[in-house]
């Protein structure tokens, strides 16, 4: 990974008594496909409110580019925020080319035409924005984030609003811009979205963040093997992982318990372990962890 | 500058609301003279001499600023769509500073106010030269008056529209204000201090066209001109804050 894109620095937002965003810190470097994942309210749109200059911090800083806070900064940046602003009396063309205008976007009716196509809505380039459905608003929101070619994207929720196919091919023309070498940056409440698109990725949880890194990292447990056990009484394993820091008990399933051990230990010899401790297991068996369980997990433990 | 006019120019100019406004104005106007040019009413204590030079800038100017409350109305709506549409916050994601898109209405209430003035100009020199006049800059102070004038109620709506976020209570409170000034001023207690709120300043700048043609306020019409610029800066200054203060 290359330069840093964005650096994050402690930067919170309170409405009124509730904190939006609380002291986040993240840097993004470039070509990373940066996913921001967390359940509704839980401060992604904030952030990017802030990152993209129309909400202001109370506290914390935040830097594009190396160059600061400046306005033109956000040039060099595809947007969309949370819903698809656009004029409802404008054609997607006129639309489109205010934006283009905006971003002073060199050959504006050329690239127009070429986003257009590339999320299929150049059929529908004359058509008012008003007569448009809601995925093909967020298409255009899409596009409208294309022009000016820019370093990095910025999408909230992209796929909201859309049908499965929909879905399916926004994700695809994400994955493809990934690899084109752009940063990108999503935020969504979507775990699958996030798995399917993204390298890296920080949970939020209540305007905190909870976990950052990459999604390997996050979802694979690249140090630790997590390996589901049971036995007639869960309360002798519980007082053995104690006794043993390489293991952790990762979740008490009630009638199970999962324990995190490291890497290098199979599962044969953790049966020896809890053996020799007089304990007779009655299931073990490695534990993959959905992602989905995994967030949820992640989610409530903080 | 030119650029973001650039921008301004296209979002208005398929704003199909405000192409029939400015019609329907640009239509009634002239007309209006021209009825009122038939009358025997001349305004006040005026006799014909208001469609000569130099009382037909008076008159006409006095006449014109009437319809500035209602294209006040414009401002309002067109400002307060950017919000509507949300087309406010994505100008701004897309590239745009705060202070730019103050700018931009800025340049736009500008330029509507100095081609409504010029309209009003056209007006009066046409009345004039049909009634046999020639000096065309006798009187011509009252068109730069009118320009100022105009420009302020412009920009009140302008400030009321950010201020207030919503066109309804914008529209209400921009003509309500007018009405408001004008029944404090009859309060006599607060009678001297009315001449100097915002809106009384720019009506001022056109006061009531009536022989003898003597300016009836506590300031000069030049120091009422000063007044009206530095509300207008004030009127500015106040939408900035107000738009660097809120999240969009």
């Amino acid at each position: 990974m290359g330069n840093t894109v964005l650096k994050i620095n402690k930067l919170s937002k309170s409405y009124k008594t509730i904190k939006a965003v609380n002291d986040l810190s993240l840097d993004v470097k470039e070509r990373m496909v940066f996913g921001i994942l967390g359940p509704n309210g839980s401060g992604k749109t904030t952030t990017l409110g802030m990152l993209l200059g129309v909400i202001n911090p109370v506290s914390g800083s935040y830097s594009w580019f190396d160059n600061g806070t400046k306005d033109a900064n956000r040039k060099r940046i595809g947007s969309l925020l949370e819903t698809p602003n656009f004029y409802p009396y404008l054609t997607a063309v006129q639309n489109l080319e205010i934006t283009a205008k905006i971003k002073g976007v060199s050959n504006p009716s050329e690239q127009i035409s070429e986003v257009l196509k590339t999320v299929d809505l150049f059929e529908r380039k004359d058509s008012k924005f008003s007569t448009f459905s809601l995925g093909m608003k967020q298409r255009l929101a899409i596009a409208a984030t294309l022009l000016g070619d820019p370093e990095v994207l910025v999408f909230d929720e992209p796929t909201n609003g859309l049908d499965p196919q929909g879905i399916a091919e926004i994700r695809e023309l994400i994955i493809d811009i990934g690899k084109k070498g752009k940063t990108i940056l999503i935020a969504s409440h979507i775990l699958d979205e996030i798995e399917k698109v993204c390298s890296h990725c920080a949970i939020l949880k209540e305007g905190n963040l909870v976990r950052t890194g990459t999604i390997r990292e996050i979802i694979g447990n690249e140090e630790s093997t997590l390996i589901k056990l049971s036995t007639s009484n869960l309360e002798d394993i519980k007082k053995c992982i104690d006794d043993d820091s390489g293991i952790s008990l990762y979740k008490d399933l009630g009638d199970k318990v999962v324990i995190s051990v490291s890497k290098e230990r199979n599962t044969s010899e953790i049966n020896k372990y809890f053996f020799e401790k007089g304990i007779v297991l009655s299931e073990l068996s490695v534990y993959n962890e959905s992602l989905e369980n995994q967030f949820l997990e992640i989610i409530k433990k903080s | 500058m030119m650029h973001l006019l650039s921008i301004e120019w296209l979002k208005l100019k398929r704003l199909t609301t405000l192409k029939v406004i400015l019609m329907v104005y640009a239509v009634l106007l002239p007309f209006i003279f021209y009825l009122l040019s038939l009358t025997e009413w001349y305004g006040l204590a005026y006799d014909e001499s208001i469609y000569m030079f130099p009382d037909v800038y008076h008159y006409v100017t006095y006449i014109s600023s009437w319809f500035n409350l209602i294209l006040g109305v414009i401002i309002v709506v067109f400002t307060l769509n950017e919000l509507k549409f949300r087309t406010q916050r994505q100008n701004m994601i897309d590239g745009l500073s705060k202070r730019e898109i103050i700018l931009s209405k800025f340049y736009v209430v500008t330029l509507m106010s100095v081609a409504i003035t010029l309209y009003t100009f056209l007006i009066a020199v046409c009345f004039a030269f049909a009634n046999g006049g020639t000096d065309i800059f006798e009187g011509i102070r009252y068109i730069g008056f009118y320009l100022i004038s105009t420009f302020g109620y412009f920009i009140f709506a302008f400030f009321l529209a950010n201020l207030l976020k919503n066109p309804s209570l914008a529209i209400v409170f921009y003509l309500l204000s007018t009405f408001l000034e004008g029944i404090i001023g009859l309060i006599p207690s607060l009678k001297d201090y009315a001449q100097f709120f915002p809106l009384s300043t720019f009506g001022n700048l056109i006061p009531p066209p009536i022989i003898p043609d003597v300016y009836p306020y506590a300031l000069t019409e030049i120091e009422t001109a000063g007044l009206g610029f530095v509300y207008v800066l004030i009127f500015m200054l106040l939408s900035y804050w107000i738009l660097k203060k809120r999240d969009v």
